[in-house]
């Protein structure tokens, strides 16, 4: 596998991570293409970088994903407790 | 600086702001009636007696070095242009100090009798001393620029005290009017203040003080400025500011409204004092005026016109002290006529006997309104010989002095006028005084007649006035019978580098006094048999269109506001009020600032979705188009 290769597929993750997080309605699936696009990320990091800096990077950026992943299912919870529902389109509070 | 420092000379303006001070702030309350009238009096009292000191000092010292000066504080300063608060008290100065402290002094002490029991007592004793108090500053300033101060000041106090009574609505835009009218004439004179300030100090000389004024003058002979000689335009800027406080034509039209105020004020101000500021304005500054000749034909063919047509309309008047106003008016006209042929001093020879004789008749006019309670129409009087005899014969004194009989003042200031008139203006000029000279006897003698001799025509009861009314009457009806034959060679003698054409006379002195004489006995004669009611009635009838238009006033009132005050209303209304104040500051800038806001906060809001898929779409795109700009 060439490094190409590697970028190719951490661009594609990328991409279709994004499109998920953008067409789903669910607050659960967002948070989920959200930790993929931090995995293709991670993909990028560790083909290209190299270095052991990046390494340490790609760790650190788990860690960091771990933690994202646990403010925001407990954001949902609670999201989820006020308004009875999950679905984006329901929470518009912000509606000017 | 030339002139000698004298301290005394702040005493002399700061005695009338002290009582107007201690009259405005305390008066209501701690004085009341009884000490009010008192402390009023008495601090034009403190301020004449100072000026009397100041005037014995000045006329001990050599004739060549007559001038007292006196510095406060540096007023303006502004780079090289530096004013300083001075005063100079020299022989023009000191004579119109005296007059104006001295009469003053006497209509204040009239009216202690006259306003008695009204309600404003205190607030209009605080009014008469500001007045003296700028006049004062007006009087003794020592540049352009504190005169005007005081120039300003006395047409305020001049609306405070027309507008006295200002309960009447007639009353207080008589002293709106008064107001408004003086501030066109103030306008010009301002320009004019400018315009010489700014022309001397291109050529490096900005010191403002008449002394170096008066220096540096004659360096303005060659410059120009609207395409005519730039003295002639600052002269004429000036004497349109004079014709406003002078109450010349155009502007004379506030003069006759101004009689709404109490009658003491009418003496004071628009016969004695205020009106005179222009002339003397005109003496202060004569060798600015000499150097304009164009100037000052203006000058005398103004004072000649508005001496003659305000002498005719006085004709007419059944308000006694409308007949009074037209005259001063008209003899205002005389002195502007007099400093228009050069003749200064001789003009201001007139302002003297004119301030004793109008100031007398204003009063005696105040006490027959005092006596008849109010009353001011001339035929609801008649007879008041037996009631007012005091009045009677102090009036007789006036009305012969201004009449111009032989050996009183009138008869000394008027003929030097007219013989002046003579040499430098012309026959024609001269005709037209004389003919004045003519209605003014006949008209104050109609007012005599119809007031004091005759059958009574009203109800009115009449009583004689207190004495604290006639003993000042008396004092100044001594000064108009006799103060022209004292003042009439020691004048000139004192204002010697005024005089340069006073002294001798011309070889034809004689005759055309008889002329003017005669004039004014022509129309005393005449008085008599046309004030008849049937002769009147006659004239009335076979004149009915000249007697309309006379009567009417020439319709200058209705000219005027057709031509000035329906326009400006128009404009002030329609482009001023509905185009700019309501459509412009309150429709496009306030309102309008708000509705925008609002317009923008709705168009804004529909992004506000709410719904965070969308945010999450422009976002992304947001993203895009950053990438796509940076790679």
């Amino acid at each position: 596998m060439t490094a190409y290769n590697l970028a190719a597929i951490a661009f594609t993750l990328f991409a279709l991570a994004t499109a998920g997080f953008l067409t789903c309605g669910s607050l659960v699936r967002m948070l989920m293409f959200l930790e993929l696009m931090l995995n293709a990320a991670n993909i990028a990091l560790v083909a290209l970088g190299g270095s052991a800096a990046s390494q340490a990077y790609a760790a650190m950026l788990l860690v960091i994903a771990a933690a994202e992943a646990g403010v925001g299912l407990a954001l949902i919870i609670a999201l989820a407790g006020a308004f009875k529902t999950l679905e984006a389109e329901n929470i518009k509070e912000l509606k000017g | 600086m030339e002139g000698n420092y004298y301290p005394l000379l702040k005493w002399i303006l700061l005695a009338p702001l002290a009582g107007f001070a201690v009259n405005g702030l305390f008066g209501r309350k701690f004085l009341g009636e009884k000490f009010g009238g008192l402390v009023g009096s008495l601090a034009i009292l403190v301020s004449f007696i100072f000026a009397a000191l100041t005037f014995s000092d000045l006329l001990n010292l050599p004739p060549e070095y007559r001038l007292l000066r006196d510095t406060l504080y540096t007023w303006i300063s502004a780079g090289s242009f530096v004013v300083e608060a001075a005063f100079r008290f020299d022989p023009l100065s000191a004579v119109m100090a005296l007059i104006v402290t001295g009469v003053s002094f006497l209509i204040h002490v009239y009216s202690i009798g006259y306003m008695k029991g009204d309600a404003g007592y205190n607030r209009y004793f605080a009014y008469l001393n500001l007045f003296v108090f700028f006049m004062l500053i007006l009087v003794l300033a020592d540049n352009p620029l504190l005169m005007f101060v005081g120039w300003e000041g006395v047409g305020l106090c001049s609306y405070l005290l027309i507008g006295f009574w200002y309960e009447d609505p007639e009353k207080a835009s008589a002293g709106k009017k008064a107001f408004i009218t003086n501030r066109v004439g103030d306008a010009g004179f301002l320009i004019g203040l400018m315009l010489l300030f700014g022309l001397l100090a291109s050529q490096g000389f900005a010191a403002m003080d008449f002394a170096s004024l008066e220096k540096n003058a004659p360096l303005l002979t060659s410059a120009t400025a609207l395409g005519i000689g730039a003295p002639t335009l600052i002269c004429l800027l000036l004497f349109f500011g004079a014709t406003g406080k002078s109450a010349q034509f155009p502007l004379y039209v506030w003069l006759p409204d101004a009689m709404a105020g109490p009658t003491p004020v009418s003496a004071l101000i628009h016969a004695a004092t205020m009106v005179t500021a222009g002339v003397y304005m005109l003496a202060r500054l004569h060798f600015l005026y000499e150097l304009a000749p164009r100037a000052l034909e203006v000058v005398m063919l103004v004072g000649c016109f508005t001496a003659f047509f305000a002498a005719v309309i006085g004709l007419l008047q059944k308000d006694i002290k409308k007949v009074l106003a037209y005259s001063t008016v008209s003899q205002l006209g005389y002195m502007f006529m007099a400093a228009g042929a050069g003749a200064f001093s001789a003009s201001i020879f007139h302002l003297a006997t004119h301030a004793f004789f109008k100031a007398l008749l204003f009063l005696a006019a105040g006490s027959v309104i005092h006596g008849m309670s109010g009353e001011q129409d001339m035929f609801k009087m008649g007879g008041l010989k037996k009631e007012m005899p005091f009045t009677f014969l102090l009036m007789a004194a006036g009305w012969l002095a201004i009449a111009g009989v032989p050996g009183l003042s009138g008869f000394y200031s008027k003929d030097l006028i007219l013989e002046k008139v003579f040499e430098h203006g012309g026959p024609a000029v001269w005709a037209v005084g004389v003919l004045t000279a003519g209605l003014t006897a006949f008209y104050t003698t109609r007012l005599f007649i119809l007031t004091f001799l005759r059958a009574r025509r009203g109800q009115g009861h009449a009583h004689e006035s207190p004495l604290t009314m006639t003993l000042p009457m008396a004092a100044l009806a001594v000064l108009a019978v006799a103060g022209g034959f004292l003042l009439k060679d020691r004048l000139f003698i004192f204002l010697e580098p005024l005089a340069a054409h006073g002294g001798e006379h011309s070889p034809l002195a004689a005759r055309l006094m008889m002329a003017s004489v005669g004039a004014g006995l022509a129309g005393i004669l005449l008085a008599f048999p046309l004030t008849l009611p049937d002769a009147a009635a006659f004239l009335k009838n076979s004149l009915s269109r000249l007697h309309g238009i006379v009567f009417r006033k020439f319709y200058v009132d209705e000219i005027y506001g057709l031509l000035v005050i329906r326009p400006l209303k128009l404009f002030s209304d329609r482009v001023l009020f509905s185009l700019v104040d309501a459509g412009l500051i309150d429709g496009v800038l306030v309102n309008g600032s708000a509705r925008a806001c609002y317009a923008a906060g709705r168009a804004l809001k529909r992004a506000q979705s709410g719904r965070l898929d969308i945010y999450a779409l422009v976002f992304a795109l947001g993203v895009t188009a950053m990438l796509f700009w940076i790679i």
